[in-house]
């Protein structure tokens, strides 16, 4: 007969993967200044690939500007590498780094 | 005033360029996507800048990946550059090559910060302000 769903042992080793998984610590998506990029554009990169409102992504975009640089998403390692080479693609500096 | 990327009420993004505008920005982008192709060229550091900076190599397919975005983008952007309406996707490939050509001038010229680019001999400044408000107009016409 087979058997469609997970013992309890089965589901606790399932529980306490996931579990470690959420403690790791998470990546940053970090987006450089340059001297020559349009804050505009700058703006509306980050509501396309984000999907950020209007206000955050100028909120992010300004930081970028005045601080030199901006956290701009934070999560899973590969997610964020994936957000990076979007970034680059749109010839903004980005990097990755990993949460102290 | 008019500008130079407009949105029409049927979705597309309308292209006011010049021809002299038009074949600037098609060698541009034929120097980018050579570039591309040229591993060892440094005339555009942005396209080789590291993703995980504490590493010693990034992950090749994570690289392969954005080399791929970067080349679909300019080859989209250099077979429509002669059209007179674009979609959206055209018109992001056009944006996201537009700002390599920028990056590509501030490499050439050693635009690294605000000072390099105020010091800048004025006819680079000329041609910088001239991208920049292409790529300002687009990302108008973009929202």
């Amino acid at each position: 007969v087979q058997r469609y769903w997970l013992s309890d042992s089965e589901l606790e080793s399932t529980t306490t993967t996931s579990s470690a998984v959420a403690t790791e610590r998470p990546w940053n998506v970090v987006v450089w200044d340059d001297p020559v990029t349009p804050m505009d554009y700058v703006v509306v990169v980050f509501r396309k690939i984000f999907g950020y409102p209007k206000e955050k992504a100028t909120h992010l975009m300004m930081t970028v500007h005045t601080q030199g640089r901006a956290i701009v998403w934070s999560g899973a390692k590969e997610r964020a590498e994936g957000y990076c080479v979007q970034l680059h693609a749109f010839a903004l500096r980005a990097s990755i780094e990993q949460v102290d | 005033v008019a500008r130079a990327f407009q949105r029409r009420r049927d979705g597309r993004i309308e292209v006011n360029l010049s021809e002299q505008g038009r074949h600037y920005l098609r060698q541009e982008f034929e120097r980018i996507h050579a570039t591309l192709s040229d591993t060892s060229s440094t005339a555009l550091p942005i396209l080789r800048q590291p993703i995980d900076p504490s590493r010693d190599d990034d992950d090749p397919l994570r690289t392969l990946e954005r080399d791929h975005a970067v080349s679909s983008s300019v080859e989209l952007a250099l077979v429509t550059v002669d059209e007179e309406f674009l979609n959206d996707a055209e018109a992001w490939a056009w944006a996201a090559s537009i700002g390599l050509v920028l990056q590509g001038l501030a490499a050439h010229h050693n635009l690294h910060t605000d000072d390099d680019v105020n010091a800048a001999d004025p006819n680079v400044t000329a041609d910088l302000h001239a991208v920049q408000a292409l790529l300002w107009d687009l990302s108008r016409a973009l929202v």
